[in-house]
């Protein structure tokens, strides 16, 4: 035995495989096959949780995913936050707590909040607590009423799992229609995928005692999962939620339970082509003073703990309903010695089909509950006629609800499917379909399971659009159910007067509440959710929602259906953030881009980080004892005196060949190259539409209708995008042809006054003199032995060749350059040295100058904007908006009256260094060792008119006054690059 | 290298067996097919009859993998052999062929659960894919191409990304947590 409660016999639990848990603190026995939930009822124990607000005692209410009383939080290596106990697997060694309450549910110091309940109404927090700041008390308010913190650390165990899937049809549910509609679309040889979230499939056929075609329900679950699983077109998955339906049928399904796949979670992205949603039903509550007290729990989910845990949650129970669903759960509780005291059924009359087998118990017919006696657990209730005067009291220790069902919808409502209400049902069902879906079943509507099965084949052969299948299917014969009836009361006369009337348990909303905030004006639905958060959380209102919408409805005098339900939003019950990321985790969480000489600035020490477009990247190479500026001086002066060596291999490259690759490049760039000679290249700004400058670079001729073209680092993805559009939709006629060729060269760019030497010890059959390879010249031939093309271009200012290779000779080239440049006291340069050169030079670079907002004249480029051609684009653009004689942020330098003063990178420039709106801002900064002071760019209001005035940058801590200049702070004339 | 997936004290991972391939020989074929046929016809394996499909010849393989688009794959050693074959650099200007080996790195999955670890890496429907599919898609949030084989697949990716993809797929495969 595992507990106080567990019956004999009977249940899905195995017997031979018992398990111990931690709940509070304190150890429980359980077999394999319980819930917390079901365990902690085998155990005897009825106070399981406080609630959300009021932190009044709390018990376990339904059996499933609708849980809206007892939350738990998983520890240690399951850590996971806020979990139903009705859907946690009790397993070895598993530790929980309840959460919301300090130190357990039995003693709970929150629970003084009972005390001020009157002065707590819904929606208090937003008319109290307002003096002198509500930050003041938020802290606290939301430590109060919090639930589990979420997990410091990943569980143990495993990883998380995100995978995509494709389906003619996925079947939602694996219940009596679910299971029905899957078998029907496998067997025309569909790809199906059959998700449900219970432990096995079966459903609502699990919670009854039923026969099926002579057979046990259990018989013939096993027989059709058997005949599913043996199908290979047919993917079938237990312990997994279907919590989302997202557009073009995008549905989202959380695996669980695979640890022994090494999985904790396995999220499914599944695209499928037909959905069916068998969901099921779920039981509502019923509105009547004190209706959450632990011992009052869902009519159904007595049932299943009953019949499939094999547990007795109570000894003496009282049933109160409004339908006949009740009389079922009634026949079962009596199956397994549970004494039923009296049937509490608001209706007048309940006709002897439906109340067979439940003969001498007292009906006490057209009553209600008027009030419950015990606080932490049930020790009995008073009725009363709905009509008439007069208590009743009846001692019990379990009150069975039944305020009706409704059909499981969220799916459906999240497919943005239309709802309807429906009287006889006195509930919202499937309406018009937005997507292709279907809904069969219970969440249909369809309340029998005879109904079920036939609805299930019926859905099943429609989706995959062969309707006769289901002429052919043999449906399991059951034996006759009578029609489900109800009569829709939804609170009990006293809930209306007396406090404590739950219409929400999850979110601690009452009666109450709804119409306080109805006073208020709050009468759409959806505002009463956000004002009461009736309906919010976990639970999504599943056992409450009826009862919000029908106080609406009786306050404003409309029906049910003109009051309307809320929209329901994924997911349908908590799911891990882990899930969702999948693999995306540690080293894998950014995409990040190596070139062939990574492992080699690794072995270096250098400091390696992102440096635009995904590329690690070395910062700086510190040598020991250095900090991150002398390494930064020491190879910026290597540059500037000697020599020095980076990867280039990162920056853009594209081959555009075709008949009118020339015109394309002269509308792309504003530089024109269709006059360019073959071997020479140019420099060019593109700019986007709207004559903003979009990236820069130099394009070489190699043939009549052969171009390289090379861009940033960082834009190089942008304007492959940007080309390929422009073809694609500004000229498809045009001939022109774009290969990327970032990846197939890679390039060690040697600069600095010894790089014609180094590139001579290297060994090159280039004639690389002044004359033979002057600056902007692209050559073929081998370097060190490698094929390689050399360009004379520069980023630093210095003489700069740019050796590309094959990235398989690239390691070895960079060795060899590294040894041929030892004589020359050569230096590996990484990405913040480039910056300090390029700064120096006033050279402009994306992200920095280039942020979006300026165009070649801004950047005093207006020298680029080639005034052969008759067009390209963005030059209409850049020049009406000059037109209009708007001063404009223009390309500065700054030299700081502290020549120590490094500026930041980004400080705004505002006159005086007032409070006042800026008239510009610092885009680069820096510490120049050639010039032995710091230099910075800006971009300053009408900066070129300001040239050697005094403007000031604004910190927060105090003001830093520079003199405007030119924007290069060396070799201004650009002759030691063309040297 | 060679992943075998035993992460995370799991029983039961992944069958499959994940191995970097080495350097194959690869050409970006552009143009009109016509333009494409009667330059490079007689160098090529047939033309792909259907979009995202591969046909072979001998040791090469060509791929349709755009409009105006096809990769020639060959063995390493017959780079130059393809190269003096397809004369790139006097193609006219209606077609363009471009060597690109060096710009993928192409890993090979193979074994009974090599869709298990391709659903996680890729939205694409790869059931759907032919025997013979071949074609560019979007794999670990890059872009890839890739090829079905009888007994899995080859993937080729941008090769600045092939670390990283070595890393994702030991973990895909849970060879890595």
């Amino acid at each position: 035995m595992t507990g106080l409660r567990r019956l004999s016999e009977g249940g899905r639990i195995d017997r031979h495989r018992p398990v111990r848990f931690e709940f509070n603190g304190k150890n429980y026995a359980a077999f394999s096959g319980d819930t917390i939930a079901s365990a902690l009822l085998a155990n005897g124990e009825s106070l399981t949780a406080r609630s959300f607000k009021l932190h009044r005692p709390r018990g376990i209410i339904s059996a499933g995913i609708e849980e809206p009383g007892t939350i738990v939080e998983l520890l240690d290596g399951d850590a996971s936050a806020n979990q139903p106990a009705t859907i946690v697997q009790a397993t070895d060694g598993l530790r929980i707590k309840s959460v919301g309450c300090w130190p357990s549910p039995k003693l709970d110091f929150g629970g003084i909040n009972q005390l001020f309940a009157s002065m707590l109404p819904a929606a208090f927090y937003y008319k109290t607590f307002f003096w002198p700041s509500w930050r003041l008390y938020e802290p606290l308010i939301r430590r109060a009423a919090g639930r589990a913190f979420a997990p410091r650390c990943p569980p143990d165990g495993g990883r998380y799992e995100a995978r995509n899937w494709h389906c003619d049809v996925l079947v939602a549910g694996a219940g009596p229609a679910g299971l029905m509609a899957a078998l029907t679309a496998a067997r025309s040889g569909s790809r199906v995928l059959l998700a449900d979230q219970g432990m096995e499939a079966g459903g609502s056929l699990l919670d009854q005692i039923v026969e099926i075609g002579g057979n046990s329900a259990e018989e013939w679950v096993a027989d059709t999962v058997a005949e599913l699983s043996a199908m290979e077109n047919v993917v079938h998955l237990q312990n997994s939620l279907v919590w989302a339906y997202r557009e073009h049928n995008l549905i989202l399904v959380c695996e669980r339970d695979l640890h022994r796949e090494g999985i904790l979670e396995r999220n499914w992205r599944v695209r499928a082509k037909r959905v069916v949603i068998a969901t099921g039903s779920t039981e509502r509550m019923l509105v009547f003073p004190d209706n959450d007290r632990p011992g009052i729990m869902l009519a159904s989910a007595v049932r299943s703990y009953v019949n499939r845990f094999a547990v007795r949650p109570g000894t003496r129970a009282v049933v109160v309903t409004n339908n006949d669903s009740a009389y079922s759960a009634i026949r079962d509780m009596l199956s397994a010695g549970i004494e039923v005291a009296a049937v509490v059924d608001s209706r007048e009359s309940v006709s002897e089909t439906v109340s067979r087998g439940t003969g001498g118990i007292e009906l006490l017919s057209g009553h209600e509950i008027a009030r419950v006696f015990g606080r932490r657990r049930v020790r009995g209730v008073s009725v009363m006629p709905i009509e008439g005067r007069g208590e009743q009291h009846i001692d019990c220790d379990l009150v069975a609800v039944s305020g009706g069902w409704n059909p499981s919808v969220q799916l459906w409502s999240q497919s943005r499917g239309a709802l309807r209400y429906d009287e006889a049902l006195a509930a919202f069902v499937p309406g018009k379909a937005a997507q292709p879906a279907v809904c069969a079943g219970a969440a249909a509507g369809d309340f029998t399971l005879e109904e079920a099965f036939m609805g299930g084949a019926r859905v099943g052969a429609n989706i995959i659009g062969e309707p006769e299948l289901a002429h052919g299917m043999k449906i399991p014969a059951v034996d006759q159910e009578p029609p489900y009836r109800i009569q829709p009361i939804w609170h009990a006369r006293s809930a209306s007067v007396r406090p404590h009337s739950f219409v929400d348990i999850l979110n601690d909303v009452t009666l109450q509440d709804l119409h306080i905030a109805m006073r208020e004006g709050f009468r759409s639905v959806e505002l009463m959710k956000r004002y009461t958060t009736a309906g919010m959380g976990m639970d999504q209102g599943r056992t409450g929602n009826m009862a919000v919408i029908s106080a609406i409805a009786d306050a404003s005098r409309k029906s049910p259906g003109d009051v309307g339900v809320t929209t329901f939003r994924s997911p349908t019950a908590p799911v891990s953030f882990g899930s969702i990321a999948g693999i995306r985790e540690a080293s894998v969480a950014l995409p990040y881009r190596h070139t062939p000489v990574t492992e080699w600035n690794i072995e270096q020490d250098a400091v390696m980080y992102e440096a635009g477009a995904r590329w690690r990247r070395p910062g700086y190479f510190p040598r020991p004892g250095e900090t991150m500026q002398d390494a930064v001086n020491r190879e910026a002066r290597a540059v500037r005196e000697s020599v020095g060596v980076y990867d280039g291999s990162p920056l853009g490259t594209f081959e555009i060949k075709g008949k009118d690759a020339p015109r394309f490049l002269d509308m792309l760039y504003t530089s024109s190259f269709s006059e360019l000679a073959v071997g020479q290249g140019r420099y060019g700004l593109m700019l986007s539409d709207d004559g903003l400058i979009l990236d820069d670079g130099v394009s070489f001729r190699l043939g009549k209708y052969r171009y390289l073209a090379s861009t940033s680092t960082a834009h190089a993805d942008a304007v492959y995008r940007h080309m390929t559009k422009f073809l694609a939709i500004e000229r498809p006629n045009w001939e022109v042809w774009i290969a990327d060729l970032t990846s197939q060269w890679a390039n060690a760019t040697i600069c600095g006054p010894l790089a014609r030497k180094t590139l001579s010890a290297l060994g090159t059959d280039i004639d690389i003199s002044r004359k033979g390879f002057p600056f902007m010249a692209l050559r073929e031939g081998t370097v060190a032995g490698f094929p390689a093309r050399v360009a004379r271009v520069s980023f630093t200012g210095e003489v700069s060749f740019e050796i590309n290779v094959r990235p398989r000779d690239m390691k070895a080239l960079w060795a060899a350059v590294m040894e041929a440049g030892r004589e020359f006291g050569i230096t590996p340069v990484g990405s913040e040295t480039s910056h300090v050169l390029r700064v120096e030079k006033g050279f402009l670079s994306t992200g920095h100058e280039v942020d979006g907002t300026v165009d070649p004249f801004d950047l005093g480029m207006g020298w680029v904007m080639s005034r052969k051609k008759s067009d390209f684009i963005g030059k209409r653009s850049v020049f009406l908006r000059r037109k209009s004689g708007k001063p404009r942020r223009r390309l500065v330098g700054l030299l700081t009256l502290d020549a120590r003063r490094v500026l930041p990178e980004g400080a705004p420039i505002t006159n005086g260094g007032r409070k006042e709106p800026t008239e510009g801002f610092v885009t680069a900064s820096v510490w120049s060792a050639v010039n032995e002071r710091s230099v910075a760019l800006a971009l300053l209001e009408d900066g070129r008119d300001q040239l050697g005035a005094e403007v000031h940058i604004r910190l927060p801590d105090e003001v830093i006054a520079a003199t405007v200049t030119s924007p290069c702070f060396h070799d201004p004339e650009g002759k030691l690059l063309r040297g | 290298m060679i992943l075998k997936a035993n992460c995370c004290g799991a029983d039961v991972t992944y069958r499959v067996s994940i191995r970097r391939m080495g350097l194959v020989s690869l050409f970006d074929i552009q143009g009109k097919l016509g333009d494409v046929t009667a330059w490079a016809g007689n160098s090529l394996p047939p033309f792909p009859d259907l979009a995202n499909t591969g046909t072979q010849a001998g040791e090469r393989e060509l791929y349709w993998v755009g409009r105006h688009r096809w990769m020639l794959r060959g063995p390493i050693s017959q780079e130059n052999a393809i190269n003096q074959a397809l004369l790139p650099e006097s193609a006219p200007s209606g077609v363009s062929i471009v060597i690109v080996s060096d710009a993928h790195a192409f890993f090979k999955i193979s074994g009974p659960d090599a869709d298990q670890v391709l659903a996680v890496a890729t939205s694409l429907d790869f059931f759907e894919m032919p025997a013979n599919g071949a074609g560019f898609t979007e794999v670990f949030g890059q872009r890839a191409l890739i090829v079905k084989r009888r007994q899995g697949y080859e993937l080729a990716f941008d090769s600045s990304y092939a670390a990283m993809m070595e890393d994702f797929l030991a973990r895909a495969s849970g060879t890595r947590c």
